[in-house]
């Protein structure tokens, strides 16, 4: 499934209302992420401060053209108005992990690389692994883990994969997640 | 090379000394005549443990030794050459009086509790988690924190270890077992010992009593309530009943004779007077050196007795006694000229501090925050001999002591509960903090970060109820 980016202008709770209606009208309720939904990247300062009157949204393809048109019906009424639109090619984000037992890296291995779901790749990798014998056991003042894990990732892949890979890999502890850009 | 250079440039700053007369009288004339920069070398050993852990702990790891080397020789060499005699007397008299009985009591317990194991596993339920946290905090005040806490934490994680909410349970594990549950006797936190040491009677901790049980109560009842929400969230199998794997039993159960006989001999030493021997030009009493003779012989008896196996299912090392050993020679090496400035009250050149603080709300949060921050036990030290400067300038300390007991028992209430509650503020506060921080994060519990610990759980939880204390106890 493809999907566009829609950057719509008006106010935030407008936007989301608007798109409940319209998804909900058109009986596909996982058609349409508002920003807020979503982990986006921050692409200004206004926006990083949310202070900007532009939302960003994730829309399926085939109900692009009709969310198109309904915004540019409502424009009167909402003061909604479509400034950007176009086709992402993909979503990426950066996640990572540090662990402290080899039991967990090999868990944190198999999730990063092992058992992608389909459409995911890696863009960009990095693993430092480090063990250091003298930091075994019980330490009070110089307490040192005497294995460490270290990982970080970029994932590439299209929408309908990325989401869900993302919040799963959020849920997990010791894994840390950064926000959605879109290419 | 630059430390070699900071260390010449130190002691030379101390061989330039402005108008010093030393005339060799005794430590109350050498807390009148050292500068006050003569408390650096303690201010930056304090420093070092608090702050290399977190920023450069591979570093630290290694290199602690050449650290706290350091910091002693800084201010030994030219303490020594300067002062003479009555220097290298303070320094013996730490060293007998204080140094080596504190490590061979921390040293025995550390012995006789990593001899003691846990085996099994208990479900990780809001009732059974705080029945371990209140069976650590009773507990604590006789084994020591840090021996409650190594043989708890290992039960807990593993009742907990299909939960999926369990970072809190750490801390406020922390919080009541490695902190606040230390309170009651000598045993149970260094500071409390280091008093006993200087002349607080043994059974004096007994009267904080009030002081850990409205902590105790406040900081369960707070963790009760906040597990059983979390417990709720919780995925129905996790909290589906079952009783773990493995039946709960303990190893090692003689080493709990051990410890009574631990217990018996501190007390003995502070109940019977059998005169004082002359060791290198310090007067140390008879019934110290027994004690001292006694613990070797308990932490012998442990040792031998106790099975490998036992000592291996807890990790058992020595690391941590050597830590504590080089770094609190450090310490006791460096903590000298802050004590004799204190204890000479505002003839010193630490009267600022004296005047600074003056009630015992005053000492209690002085005393707490810097254990928040800097180990407990020299902080203990540090606002005692505040108090005595302030209170009883000149007066021998242990009668010093016995009179602020008669006469001010707040003060000192506030000082003992300052350092030994408020070391649960951040994890460098007490040495066991790190110890809980680091068997859990390896154990699979995702531990907040230093800030993440203060704002959660320290800011909200502990920092209010210390403020009811403050109000209940010392307003």
């Amino acid at each position: 499934m493809s999907w566009e980016l829609f950057v719509v202008k008006g106010t935030k709770e407008i936007v989301r209302g608007f798109v409940h209606g319209f998804v909900w009208g058109a009986g596909v309720p996982q058609g349409v992420f508002c920003e807020a939904e979503l982990d986006l990247e921050r692409e200004s300062l206004a926006s990083f401060l949310k202070l900007g009157p532009h939302q960003r949204l994730l829309v399926q393809a085939p109900l692009a053209d009709r969310l198109a048109e309904a915004i540019a019906q409502a424009h009167r009424e909402l003061r909604l108005e479509l400034k950007e639109r176009r086709a992402v090619v993909e979503l990426r984000f950066e996640a990572r992990a540090r662990v402290f037992s080899q039991e967990m890296a090999e868990e944190m291995k198999r999730r990063f690389f092992v058992q992608l779901p389909p459409g995911i790749k890696v863009l960009q990798k990095e693993e430092q692994q480090a063990q250091d014998n003298s930091a075994r056991g019980t330490e009070l003042y110089a307490p040192v883990h005497h294995f460490e894990y270290r990982a970080v990732c970029t994932f590439a892949g299209p929408v309908d994969a990325i989401l869900p890979f993302r919040r799963e890999l959020a849920t997990l502890d010791f894994v840390e997640v950064e926000p959605i850009r879109i290419a | 090379m630059g430390r070699v250079a900071t260390f010449v440039v130190g002691v030379g700053l101390f061989f330039l000394l402005p108008d010093v007369t030393w005339a060799g009288e005794g430590a109350a004339d050498l807390g009148t005549a050292l500068p006050a920069w003569s408390g650096l070398p303690f201010a930056g050993i304090l420093l070092s443990i608090a702050l290399f852990p977190l920023l450069a702990p591979h570093f630290w790891h290694r290199h602690y030794p050449k650290v706290a080397a350091f910091w002693a020789l800084i201010l030994l060499v030219p303490f020594v050459s300067t002062y003479g005699s009555p220097a290298v007397h303070e320094v013996l008299h730490m060293a007998i009086v204080d140094y080596i009985p504190f490590i061979i009591l921390i040293g025995t317990l550390f012995t006789i509790g990593g001899g003691i194991y846990v085996r099994g596993s208990l479900r990780g339920s809001p009732a059974v988690n705080a029945a371990i946290m209140l069976v650590g905090t009773v507990l604590a005040s006789w084994i020591g924190t840090t021996g409650a806490a190594m043989l708890l934490i290992r039960p807990l994680l593993r009742a907990n270890k299909h939960r999926r909410y369990r970072a809190h349970t750490v801390v406020f594990f922390i919080f009541l077992v490695a902190n606040i549950g230390g309170c009651l006797t000598p045993l149970g936190d260094p500071p409390l010992f280091l008093g006993f040491l200087h002349g607080v009677p043994f059974f004096w901790t007994l009267t904080l009593w009030k002081e850990m049980l409205l902590m105790a109560a406040i900081v369960l009842g707070t963790y009760i309530a906040l597990d059983r929400f979390l417990w709720s969230r919780e995925t129905p199998q996790v909290r589906e009943k079952h009783m773990g794997e493995e039946k709960l039993r303990i190893e090692g159960w003689h080493n709990f004779f051990f410890l009574a006989g631990v217990l018996a001999a501190v007390i003995a030493s502070g109940v019977l007077h059998l005169g004082e021997v002359n060791i290198l030009g310090v007067h140390q009493h008879l019934q110290n050196l027994l004690r001292d003779a006694f613990l070797l012989v308990m932490f012998a008896g442990s040792w031998l007795t106790t099975p490998q196996r036992v000592r291996q299912e807890n990790e058992f090392s020595w690391e941590p006694i050597r830590e504590v050993a080089i770094l609190f020679a450090g310490i006791f090496a460096t903590i000298i000229p802050p004590l004799a400035m204190l204890r000479a009250g505002e003839q010193g050149a630490l009267a600022f501090i004296i005047k600074a603080v003056q009630t015992p709300a005053h000492f209690f949060w002085a005393t707490g925050l810097l254990s928040s921050f800097l180990d407990n036990a020299p902080t203990y030290l540090t606002f005692l001999s505040t108090a005595l400067g302030r209170l009883y300038p000149g007066v021998p300390e242990r009668q010093a002591i016995l009179q602020l007991i008669s006469e001010n028992h707040a003060y000192l209430q506030a000082i003992a509960t300052g350092a030994v509650f408020m070391g649960a503020n951040t994890y460098i506060g007490n040495a066991p903090n790190f110890m809980v921080k680091s068997i859990a994060e390896e154990q699979g519990v995702p531990m907040p970060s230093f800030f993440g610990y203060i704002f959660k759980y320290t800011l909200p939880i502990l920092i209010p109820t210390f403020v009811v204390a403050t109000f209940v106890f010392f307003a």
